[in-house]
């Protein structure tokens, strides 16, 4: 990290980080959907500061949002089926350190191309990172079965992958884009 | 070697085309007090940030204790000598325990931490703050956090302090307490610079620097400023369209002396002693001044359009806590019962956390009573079967900084987000932006393609409340609609709101702002948590006023008071400037107050 | 969602002062026995998860913490322990060749299925206590100064570890003030006529409906973040040549008690493998 994780970086970690931890407090994080489990969008800041700050940024945003979900855990343990099994660090800390890293990947991958499309497969990477290595987590542990983690992975991962490619996008856009940008309001499409 | 010099600074945002300062030269002298005026956006922050090396100048040079801002080797030397405090008092706590936060200046310069020590014992002893040293330091009030602030810049030892509109987010108590001791710091040989759109604060400095538009447009003593020229020019502050301070606007009516820093009662005293000729010269002149009271378009009075509807609120020993039941419980409103007519301007007043939020909240059914019962349009929001979303949408609030709540990119989408909900679509949706932007003062042919954080403060603030005036609703909901804008902004904003209660709607806003208050057709005084009067401003800040409420009063309201105890009684109950030198019009030009009182 | 609460005041941890032997340990060696604990509890054997559950039990005793309190947690959580014993039982895993011990319809539960979840509750159980105890002895302030302290000897090294510390006091720092921006946006939006969290529409109307929350919130973070790196710049912060202020004095014993953690996670893999 050395000299180029610097204050500005440091407080867009902690001010990221505090985005996780109060979506997942105040619940307003989770957007409940038709499986039973609800959809998670406590990814997008993380793959956020990955995308706007470098993967130093998107690792510890998402050992951020680990060390929530593990704390949460023991403090509020009866909120969903598998959330009592984030008490283990192996499987709420250490694959999302994962989010940050490969979404970044993934951006630097298609930065060339249009920045909100990049921002958008940051985001698809990003969220199927999580799924994918927190299921596999949970497998390993032994609380879920291999089939079942494969139908959430159907039923919400990449449901939830599309949440974040748009939700991603959007800030990107309305971050990154404040002049010099010529574009339409939608209600333009209304007029006539 | 001067203290802070600026010779041709220009400078421009990378991000932005428009320069934000443009020639600027000015120096400034040890132990100064000096107050950069100018309206939100004229480039005060930026000069503020150019002094701390927190930004280099584009064009020109900054040098303060002689050290130049561009040379990064300086800049330890220059922000350990002169310390910045910003407007937003949280925006500036680092740590979250208060004496942590104070050392956290000094741990930067790596001082020894004895030395810590002493630093931080003395700077809390300062500003007031021992006994919360190890508190929280996000849960001080408001005003407590801005001396935090003072804390953390005094614990630099610094030989300049600069203010950045610090006081636009405290209620008038907590803002005397802070011009107070600012007026202290300065006496003690502390440079100060002092960065408003206030002009009574900018008053009270020996110096005042006008920004307009990135340019100095004016730098002079605060009489030069204040007071009109030799040759009948009026006085730069007005010409800059930056207006006077109410007791210059007074004087100035009343044709005598302007002075500067004069209580209300001194005041009092010069007018009740040159009366019979202020009678005599005001009986010949037109009235010029431009109360913005005075220009509304008339309404019909409260309830009394004719329509057998009930009120638009009604509130029944409503109390509410927030966190009921954990021990974080806290008591934000208590027992109040009161009716609002509909097709009325309601102010809603009282210090900083005094129940003022909670009770719009509760009227938009965003936060239920916990005791009591709440009635809006005639339905009891607790009620099983009220149908909450389209309940808000008839009185939607606008919360406090409404403009942090924007999200589409573009500014007409924004506005549309309400009437969309309401299942507006097609060209009815596009008439009713254009009616709530232009209504709002933002042309919607111009605007409407305009990214939304592009937009300047003023804009933004507008078009939030074009978000809400889209709704096209019964009611509107405002809490501290105009704070942290700078006059003319506020203005416009208030002659929204009065705009829309005389069309037939029901406004209810919160301020701190006692000559805001002073335009409603009611005022409700709250004090910890509970409603200590209802009454219509008049009466409520002449005959019912009660300094235990602790709020002020309007000025032409209190120097009324401040003339009646010279003897002076001014018909009218006057809370406005206008009404107040008419009223001082009719007491000192028949026969003269003094006379009367002489005969009596 | 019909009450949107003051989300100002929400706390994450669960901090209650003491004035015992384990409230006096510096941070680091709190977080030197968490993760010497974590380890065997997350990914050892069955006697060393019975081991860290027993310690820690005994810890929180120590630190004037109620076990009942520590476990409170295992109560609300058995109908999920049940169902994740049912999915398991439900799903076979495949290649599983272990012996049959009960068949009920279409359940049917192998020594390896019923060894696999008895092992993932005793994992469970085992690390909510020990965070729970962790969580009770260790303050805010101690959370983010721990981790720099934790990490002294990269530091020597020429690591900027204090950054790491200042991470961790940055985001408990800006925790009620992004709930406070998050209260404030969800009412603006509320009485709008948004409507959030009710689920009608597809997902994509539905993650749309998230826009004009997660957006704002996202990007005033952002600009708040902004706001502090200057206002820490103009404090003269430059992450290099700090003192630092505070400061824990270590307990007697305490380096002694710092080489236990490390004696007790190698004893605690030691005991697996011989027991194994």
């Amino acid at each position: 990290m050395g000299s180029r994780f610097g204050v500005r970086k440091i407080v867009v970690t902690g001010a990221l980080g505090a985005v996780v931890v109060a979506l997942s407090l105040t619940q307003l994080g989770y957007i409940p959907w038709i499986s039973g489990a609800s959809l998670s969008v406590l990814q997008v800041p993380v793959i956020i500061g990955a995308v706007i700050e470098g993967p130093v940024v998107g690792i510890l945003v998402g050992a951020i949002f680990g060390a929530t979900s593990m704390v949460q855990a023991v403090i509020n343990p009866a909120k969903g089926p598998i959330d009592v099994f984030f008490v283990n660090p192996f499987i709420s800390v250490l694959p999302r350190l994962l989010i940050g890293l490969l979404a970044w990947l993934a951006f630097r991958l298609f930065r060339g191309r249009l920045r909100p499309a990049a921002a958008a497969a940051a985001g698809i990477v990003g969220s199927l990172t999580n799924t994918v290595f927190v299921l596999g987590a949970l497998v390993l542990a032994g609380a879920i079965p291999a089939s079942v983690a494969g139908a959430v992975l159907v039923a919400n991962g990449l449901v939830e992958a599309g949440v974040a490619a748009i939700l991603t996008a959007a800030i990107v856009a309305a971050w990154g884009g404040v002049e010099g940008r010529r574009g339409k309001a939608r209600l333009a499409d209304e007029e006539s | 070697m001067s203290f802070i010099s600026l010779e041709g600074v220009g400078f421009t945002y990378p991000e932005s085309s428009r320069a934000a300062l443009k020639d600027i030269s000015v120096s400034i002298g040890e132990g100064e007090h000096v107050a950069i005026v100018g309206r939100n956006g004229s480039g005060k922050s930026t000069l503020l940030r150019l002094l701390d090396g927190l930004r280099t100048p584009t064009q020109g040079r900054v040098e303060v204790f002689g050290l130049c801002t561009g040379d990064g080797s300086n800049l330890p030397a220059i922000r350990s000598g002169l310390s910045l405090v910003f407007q937003a008092p949280v925006d500036q706590i680092v740590s979250s325990v208060v004496e942590e936060d104070v050392a956290f200046g000094p741990e930067n310069l790596g001082l020894p931490r004895a030395e810590i020590k002493g630093r931080v014992d003395k700077a809390l002893r300062a500003v007031g703050l021992e006994a919360e040293r190890k508190s929280p330091s996000l849960f001080l009030s408001a005003g407590q956090q801005q001396r935090l602030a003072i804390a953390g810049a005094l614990a630099m030892e610094p030989r300049c302090i600069a203010f950045d509109e610090a006081t636009a987010m405290l209620d008038p108590e907590a803002r005397k307490d802070l011009l107070g001791r600012i007026d202290e710091l300065n006496a003690q040989g502390m440079a100060i610079i002092h960065a408003t759109h206030d002009m009574s604060e900018a008053a009270r400095a020996s110096r005042i620097l006008a920004l307009e538009d990135g340019r100095l447009v004016f730098d002079g003593l605060p009489g030069d400023f204040f007071f009109p020229g030799g040759s009948g020019l009026p006085a730069p502050a007005e010409r800059l369209g930056f207006g006077l301070p109410p007791a210059l606007r007074l004087c100035r009516e009343l044709g005598i002396e302007p002075r500067l820093g004069e209580s209300l009662e001194r005041l009092a005293a010069r007018i009740a002693a040159s009366g019979a000729a202020i009678g005599d010269a005001y009986g010949a002149a037109s009235m010029s001044h431009n109360d913005g009271a005075s220009h509304e378009a008339p309404r019909p009075a409260p309830g009394e359009a004719g329509d057998p509807v009930g009120p638009a609120f009604a509130l029944e020993e409503a109390g509410h806590s927030w966190l009921r039941g954990t021990a974080n419980e806290r008591v934000a409103l208590r027992g109040v019962s009161v009716c609002l007519q509909p097709s009325s301007l309601v102010a809603v007043v009282g210090r900083t956390g005094s129940g003022k939020s909670t009770l719009l909240q509760l009227l938009d059914a965003l936060a239920f009573p916990t005791g009591g019962r709440v009635i809006a349009f005639g339905q009891d929001t607790l009620a099983k079967g009220t149908d909450l979303r389209s309940l808000r949408m008839r009185a939607p609030l606008c919360v406090q900084r409404p403009e942090a709540a924007l999200f589409e990119p573009y500014a007409a989408d924004d506005v549309a987000f309400g009437p969309r909900n309401q299942g507006l679509a097609g060209k009815a949706l596009v008439a009713r932006v254009r009616e709530a932007m232009d209504k709002a003062g933002l042309d919607y042919d111009l605007f409407r393609d305009r990214g939304s954080r592009g937009l300047s403060g003023g804009e933004k603030r507008k078009l939030a409340l074009a978000g809400v005036l889209a709704l096209d609703s019964e009611a509107l909901l405002l809490d501290e609609p105009t704070s942290a804008l700078d006059p003319e902004t506020r203005e416009a904003v208030m002659a929204l709101l009065a705009g829309h209660a005389a069309s037939g709607r029901t406004v209810v806003f919160a301020t701190h702002s006692m000559e805001e208050a002073s335009r409603a057709d009611l005022v409700l005084v709250m004090r910890g948590a509970e409603l200590v009067a209802s009454l219509p401003p008049r009466e409520l800040f002449h005959s019912a006023y009660d300094p235990a409420w602790g709020i002020a009063r309007p000025f032409a309201a209190a120097m009324a008071i401040a003339l009646a105890a010279t003897g002076i009684e001014i018909q009218g109950q006057p809370l406005t400037l206008g009404e107040l030198v008419s009223g001082l019009k009719g007491s000192l030009a028949g026969d003269g107050g003094r006379a009367k009182e002489g005969a009596g | 969602m019909k009450d949107l609460e003051f989300f100002r005041n929400i706390s994450i941890g669960q901090y209650s002062s003491g004035d015992s032997l384990l409230h006096r340990l510096t941070p680091a060696t709190k977080y030197l026995w968490l993760f010497a604990l974590s380890i065997p509890g997350a990914v050892g054997g069955i006697s060393g998860v019975a081991m860290v559950l027993l310690l820690a039990l005994c810890a929180g005793r120590g630190a004037g913490i109620r076990p009942a309190f520590l476990l409170r947690g295992v109560k609300p959580a058995l109908p999920f322990f049940v169902l994740a014993a049912f999915l398991q039982f439900l799903f076979g895993w495949p290649g599983d060749h272990s012996a049959a011990l009960f068949t009920l319809g279409p359940l049917s539960a192998t020594a390896r299925e019923a060894a696999a979840v008895g092992m993932a509750v005793a994992r469970t159980v085992a690390l909510m206590v020990l965070l729970g105890v962790f969580t009770s002895i260790t303050s805010e302030g101690e959370i983010a100064h721990g981790v720099e302290d934790l990490l002294d000897p990269l530091a020597r090294l020429g690591l900027p570890v204090h950054r790491l510390a200042l991470v961790v006091s940055a985001t408990f720092r800006f925790i009620p003030v992004i709930a406070g921006e998050l209260e404030s946006i969800v009412k603006a939006q509320a009485s709008r006529g948004a409507d959030f969290g009710t689920g009608k529409g597809g997902p994509f109307a539905r993650a749309r409906a998230y826009l004009p929350l997660i957006v704002p919130v996202t990007v005033r973070a952002l600009e708040r973040a902004e706001v502090l790196a200057e206002a820490m710049e103009a404090r003269c912060y430059t992450g290099k040549d700090r003192t630092r202020w505070v400061v824990y004095p270590k307990v007697r014993g305490e380096d002694a008690i710092r080489a236990l953690a490390l004696v007790f996670c190698a004893a605690a893999f030691a005991v697996d493998a011989l027991l194994r």
